[in-house]
Order: structure tokens, then C-alpha cells, then sequence
């Protein structure tokens, strides 16, 4: 009988890793709004992921959504334990709307931006947007109703759009 | 990619995204490496709160088992060192009830409650009424191996009955601790077999071993601590259409009680024919 934790899985684990870890990250950034807890995020749901990996039950069908959906509550979970009134944006310059003549401008932005919204606000767009997920798709990884997930996103947008606009603004000139 | 409410306005944000995110190359290979690390933590961490059920789960007579045979599930409980049991042909001479001290002989500590499985119904895969009663498993297994049979502490509950979906009978044969359960578990033998192994394997050096008529044989062995003596060794067969039948052997009386003899009166290959045995249906 195969090992469930024999080399093969843990090699097959890393290749998985290795692939999806980078896009995880810009996932887990733009929610987090910093390298460090991206990274942190990132890898306890990889961990979260390994814990699983190849169990004889419970076995994932599709790791890719799988560790997209565990980073998605994973983050949602922190949220809500978290009654410190951490602050994760406080190094974010707060000039940096003022001036979006370049790209790390651009991207300070979008950070404060987004560290302005509620974290299930920004989980939508995240899904929405990078990960380019349909409604139905997004309300499943959230556990939410696609209701929800159309409120909740166009109440986001009307926060972000204007940040779009001059973003590819600036890029045509 | 997206739904029919997609606007231009939409895909400027989704082009925002992804130009903004697109030059964040982190270090894979530390992530992978820390998730990993995690998560071995994590299995471990799994592993450990499982214990308390693994050491009765893995017999399939969950719960009711650890709670009310010797050694299993308690504090100080060390699975690990001992050799795996000989096979014999016979029980050993120190089955021999002149050599074995009286139940009583030891105080019994304090055990906790027995988490008693529903009595809801079948746990899953068999759908028929199990085919013995509680009370008659001592009986049967004499038929096996011929011996005395009395009642086993108390606090075992002895004869438990649960309907379809379990039915337990904890007894001293020859004055050894022994335990019979027939029950109903979900899913394929292979994957519970292979469940419990993932929980208890390394704790237990749980075996599964499928069986060319589809049937999965699995066997345990755990040996105590200086302060909580005793071994215990088991077979269980899962049938394909959702029964396990475990016996448990051990070297007790008592829980934490004095180890009679060495060894169990009965080696794995002497379970493994017992549970494997017709006698049952």
C-alpha cells in the first residue's frame, strides 16, 4: 500500500507549491497590503493545503481552488480573530493617491485603497478581478450568496474605479 | 471569465489587478519551505488530537473500547518499543487461570466517562442488523478458543448493546482482559483502514492488509509505560459491506492494572483468526 506521506506525494505537493505560491502571493498581497503578512498568509495556506494533501479522505480534487478558497478564509478567519485593532497599512505613505504619475504610485494606491475596505470586500474584488472568478464562482469559495457577492463588489468598485481610471490613464500617456 | 454583467469599467480594474500585481515575484522556494515546515507542525498537531480516539479508532470499536479496556487512551499510554507480537498456535501458559491474579486484586483508578457511540443508527455502510448480540460474543469466541469466561470490571460496561449499530462485549478470558466488537462503520475497508492508519499508524504500528475477497485485515499493537504497564494487541476485519469485527487482547485484568504475563494470551495471527473466522455470521 502507498505511502500517503511517502516521497512521491511530498514531491508532488512541492511541484504544486512551487507553481501556484507566486500567484497565491499577489492574491495574499493585495489582500494583506504588506510582503510579510502575504508571505505569512501564503504559507499557512500551504500548509493548510499539505496538511491535506493526499489524505485518504477528504482528498482535493482541484488543489489550485482549493488553496485559493483555504487563502480566501484563511484571511477571513484572521479578520475575525483579530480584535487588536492591528493597523497592516501604517507604512503605506498617505501622499500616495495625490501623486499617480508611476507605477509604485499606482500600486501604493491601490494598497491604501484597498486597506480601506472591509477584508470580505476586498476578498471579492481579489476573486473578482485577479483571479477573474464569476459571481457564483466567488459567492462558492466564500460561502456566501451571490447576492452578497454582487452588493458587496459594487460598493468595492465604486471605491477602486477611479483608481482604474487614472491608472490606465497615465498608461496611454 | 466573467458574468453577464460584466462592464468596460470592470475590466479596467481587472487590467489595474493584474498590472499591479504582476511584477511581485516573491521567494517560492522560502515559501514552499515554510509551508511545509507548517504544515508537518500541523499533521503532528492533528495526529496528537487524535490520539485519545486513535487508540480505540483503531479497532473500529471506538469510543466504547478505550474507555473500558486497560491501558488505552490513558495518560502516560506508550505506544511505541515493544516488538510486535509472535505468532503461536496456542495461547501461552500464562493464560492459565491458576497463574492469574483475581480482577480484583488491583485498584481500578478513576476512568472518565465512556464516550458511548449514538445510538442513531448504523454509522454507515452496513445497512442490515448486525448478525450477534453483544451478550453472545464471549460465548462465540470460546468456540474459537476454549476458556473461562468472567465478567470484566464494571465500569466496561461488559455487554454493550447499540443496536445496528454497534455491539460490544468486554470480558476476562482466563482472567486476561479481552474485548469482541462487531460494528458498522462508512465507507470502503481500504479507506478506513487507511483513515486510521493516517491517524494512529505511527502510534500503533497499524497494519492494513487487504484481502483477496475485497476484505481489509488490520492489526495494532500498543505497549504501556513503567507507570501504566500492559500490551495490548488487536485484529480487526473490515467487510466490504461495512462491518468491522475487532478483538483485543491483553496482557491485563485491570485497567493500569498488573501485567499477568508478558504477552497477551493471544498473538495477532491467533486474532486474525479469530475475526476472520465464520463463527460470527
Amino acid at each position: 500500500m502507498p505511502n500517503p506521506r511517502g516521497p512521491d506525494h511530498q514531491q508532488e505537493f512541492e511541484e504544486f507549491a512551487h507553481a501556484r505560491a507566486a500567484q497565491l502571493y499577489r492574491s495574499a498581497w493585495l489582500l494583506c497590503g504588506s510582503h510579510y503578512q502575504a508571505e505569512d498568509l501564503v504559507q499557512e495556506t500551504l500548509a493548510k493545503v499539505y496538511a491535506r494533501w493526499r489524505r485518504p479522505f477528504g482528498r482535493i480534487d482541484n488543489p489550485a481552488a482549493y488553496a485559493q478558497t483555504t487563502l480566501t478564509r484563511t484571511f477571513l478567519g484572521g479578520k475575525r480573530r483579530r480584535s487588536d485593532g492591528e493597523q497592516p497599512y501604517a507604512d503605506v505613505p498617505d501622499q500616495a493617491v495625490a501623486d499617480p504619475a508611476t507605477g509604485a504610485s499606482v500600486r501604493l494606491a491601490l494598497l491604501q485603497l484597498m486597506a480601506e475596505l472591509p477584508p470580505p470586500d476586498r476578498v471579492v474584488l481579489v476573486l473578482r478581478y485577479l483571479e477573474d472568478l464569476s459571481i457564483d464562482e466567488v459567492a462558492d469559495r466564500m460561502g456566501i450568496s451571490a447576492g452578497a457577492v454582487r452588493n458587496r463588489s459594487m460598493r468595492a468598485l465604486g471605491r477602486i474605479r477611479g483608481l482604474a481610471d487614472d491608472s490606465l490613464r497615465i498608461g496611454k500617456d | 471569465m466573467y458574468d453577464d454583467n460584466t462592464t468596460d469599467s470592470d475590466g479596467q480594474v481587472s487590467t489595474l489587478f493584474h498590472d499591479t500585481t504582476t511584477h511581485l515575484e516573491p521567494d517560492v522556494a522560502v515559501l514552499v519551505r515554510g509551508s511545509i515546515e507548517r504544515g508537518q507542525v500541523r499533521r503532528r498537531r492533528n495526529a496528537i488530537g487524535t490520539a485519545a480516539a486513535a487508540a480505540v479508532a483503531v479497532a473500529g470499536i471506538v469510543g466504547a473500547a478505550v474507555n473500558l479496556t486497560p491501558n488505552l487512551g490513558g495518560a502516560g499510554f506508550d505506544p511505541a518499543g515493544a516488538p510486535a507480537g509472535t505468532a503461536v498456535s496456542t495461547p501461552s501458559a500464562a493464560s492459565n487461570p491458576s497463574t492469574a491474579p483475581t480482577p480484583s486484586a488491583a485498584p481500578a483508578k478513576t476512568a472518565k466517562p465512556p464516550t458511548k457511540p449514538t445510538k442513531n443508527g448504523p454509522l454507515g455502510g452496513a445497512v442490515a442488523d448486525i448478525p450477534v448480540k453483544a451478550a453472545d460474543l464471549p460465548g462465540l469466541f470460546t468456540q474459537l478458543h476454549p476458556g473461562k469466561v468472567t465478567p470484566a470490571e464494571a465500569r466496561t460496561g461488559r455487554i454493550i448493546d447499540n443496536g445496528k449499530e454497534s455491539q460490544y462485549a468486554h470480558f476476562l478470558w482466563n482472567g486476561f482482559s479481552t474485548s469482541v466488537g462487531f460494528a458498522a462503520y462508512a465507507g470502503t475497508p481500504v479507506g478506513r483502514c487507511n483513515a486510521l492508519q493516517e491517524a494512529n499508524g505511527a502510534a500503533l504500528s497499524l497494519t492494513c492488509t487487504k484481502r483477496p475477497d475485497g476484505t481489509v485485515l488490520m492489526t495494532w499493537r500498543s505497549v504501556g509505560s513503567a507507570k501504566q504497564p500492559g500490551v495490548c494487541q488487536s485484529a480487526s476485519l473490515l467487510t466490504k459491506d461495512g462491518y468491522e469485527i475487532a478483538i483485543l487482547s491483553y496482557n491485563t485484568a485491570l485497567k493500569f492494572g498488573p501485567m499477568l504475563a508478558p504477552e497477551p494470551p493471544f498473538s495477532i495471527a491467533q486474532l486474525t483468526t479469530a475475526v476472520t473466522s465464520k463463527v460470527w455470521f
